[in-house]
């Protein structure tokens, strides 16, 4: 009764309508399981090219013979996602969910640039909402009142805490607080339950792998406490309790949880997969949003679109680089992730 | 009650009817019609082949705007407001037209706003399936039901109506 009369479903179709109606023609154009072991089956990048030119990819990747030229085309691919999602979806805040993640990986290896002259593995994503070369200038000559928010604290504080400290350490745990608590701010601005959802259950599986790392890389129970990830569902006092204890102690913590699958397959004789487990993390978040899939009308699908997007162009990134660096065909199948079609 | 019915004549009491009709189906299948329309312009940018088997699903919540629109001539009709007898129209007979018209001015305005709202929802069927059309357009369809027999209602009404003047 609450659903029927509530004022949302009548905005929702003229808010959303036309950007529901492209994405529902779109999802048939995602990459099909077929189509995914053709690219893996196939002999070198040409042949892979080849196929990827019957689909949207097949414009920008055009000649790309290069790990960095197929960095470079799937990320211009990605920004014409997060375009589409721009023109669909009034809500701003939309985008930003999807662009923080890449603005605050630059600012940390900005950092790292300027304080430890560490060049980055990856060069600097194009994809978040500051333009690059302006913010690199920025922290590089420490203008950093000039970074917008919410950018600008984070970034102070994590050069703080690092000058004082001096543990390169101190940036990513900041900035990763910073990231999580902006995408959950997003989320509750937005007043979405599916996209509270999936910021929670990214909270939780953060702080799995950090609880994860902590044991296997021996760290105390303080770099747990520090690094802990605030608005998730798991509790930190909980985790801190077993901390000493045997891995088991940690299934059956998550035993009523829907991660308890996610922790028995990558802990095995006291050993943990972290690898394994980022994949199986992916895929946990993704299985949660193809239930967009079913929403009529709201921004749910949209952003179930982009999530699926993202993931696409992840699992094109390891077959195509894969294939470059000639990967065996059966390492490349057991990484890949799941599809959302 | 008596000093209500009073404050209009009959003629104005069937022509509020007749409007109200008219008001309220149009309201409903204008919103109904704007909603699904929104998600047919989106599936058909992608793909404009898909506007054929879009076009029964935009135009059904349409229905209710008529369904108003026939209530409101077969008034006129039926008590002559075009052939000038309308002014003679005694108080009480114009009151209960216009309550006879009260079931499509609700019903068609709520249905309509509805069924394009099923529409909405119906809508991804045929952007996944063309082929599935046919089934794309039977939900909606179940809530044009209500709509069909408000009308059904109303006209049976207004002849009562019209059967009592003698």
């Amino acid at each position: 009764m609450k659903h029927l009369l509530s004022f949302r479903q009548f905005i929702e179709p003229i808010k959303y309508g036309v950007g529901v109606g492209r994405v529902k023609v779109l999802e048939t154009k995602l990459l099909s399981c077929h189509q995914l072991e053709r690219l893996v089956e196939a002999d070198d990048l040409e042949e892979q090219l080849r196929i990827l030119a019957e689909t949207g990819y097949g414009e920008f990747l055009e000649d790309v013979k290069t790990f960095s030229e197929v960095e470079e085309a799937l990320e211009n691919y990605l920004k014409k996602v997060f375009l589409f999602l721009s023109e669909v979806c009034p809500d701003e805040k939309a985008l930003q969910f999807f662009q923080l993640k890449y603005d605050f990986q630059n600012i940390k290896a900005m950092i790292k640039e300027k304080y430890l002259q560490e060049l980055p593995d990856d060069p600097f994503s194009q994809l978040g909402f500051l333009e690059v070369e302006e913010l690199r200038n920025l922290i590089k000559k420490g203008n950093y009142q000039e970074i917008p928010e919410p950018y600008k604290t984070p970034t102070i504080k994590a050069i703080k805490q690092f000058e004082e400290k001096n543990d390169p350490q101190e940036i990513d745990i900041i900035l990763d607080q910073a990231l999580f608590e902006e995408l959950f701010s997003i989320a509750s601005f937005l007043k979405n339950d599916y996209l509270e959802n999936i910021v929670k259950m990214m909270i939780d599986l953060a702080n799995l792998k950090i609880f994860l790392r902590a044991k296997k890389l021996k760290r105390g129970r303080d770099f747990l406490e520090k690094a802990f990830l605030e608005n998730g569902q798991v509790k930190k006092e909980n985790l801190l309790e077993i901390f000493h204890e045997p891995l088991d102690a940690l299934i059956s913590l998550f035993e009523a949880t829907p991660y308890r699958k996610i922790l028995l397959n990558i802990i095995s004789y006291g050993k943990v997969d972290l690898d394994f487990f980022d994949k199986l993390a992916d895929d946990f978040i993704l299985e949660f949003a193809k239930k967009a899939k079913l929403i009529a009308i709201g921004i749910e699908p949209l952003i179930g679109y982009v999530i699926a997007k993202e993931n696409e162009v992840n699992i094109l990134r390891l077959i195509l680089i894969g294939r470059i660096e000639k990967v065996p065909k059966d390492k490349l199948r057991g990484r890949i992730r799941e599809l959302y079609a | 009650m008596e000093s209500f019915i009073n404050a209009l004549s009959g003629f104005h009491w069937a022509l509020l009817g007749a409007a109200a009709a008219c008001i309220g189906g149009g309201i409903g299948s204008a919103i109904g019609i704007t909603y699904i329309a929104n998600v047919a312009g989106g599936i058909i940018t992608e793909d404009p082949d898909k506007f054929g088997p879009m076009l029964p699903l935009v135009g059904i919540p349409g229905t209710q705007g008529i369904y108003g629109f026939i209530t409101a001539v077969l008034v006129t009709v039926f008590f002559g407001l075009l052939g000038g007898s309308g002014p003679k129209l005694p108080t009480v007979v114009g009151f209960q037209v216009f309550l006879a018209c009260m079931p499509v001015a609700f019903n068609c305005c709520v249905s309509a706003i509805y069924q394009g709202l099923t529409s909405v929802g119906a809508a991804p069927m045929i952007a996944k399936r063309t082929e599935e059309a046919g089934k794309a357009l039977i939900l909606p369809a179940l809530v044009e039901t209500y709509a069909v027999l408000s009308l059904i209602a109303t006209i049976l009404l207004l002849l009562s109506v019209k059967a009592g003047m003698g």
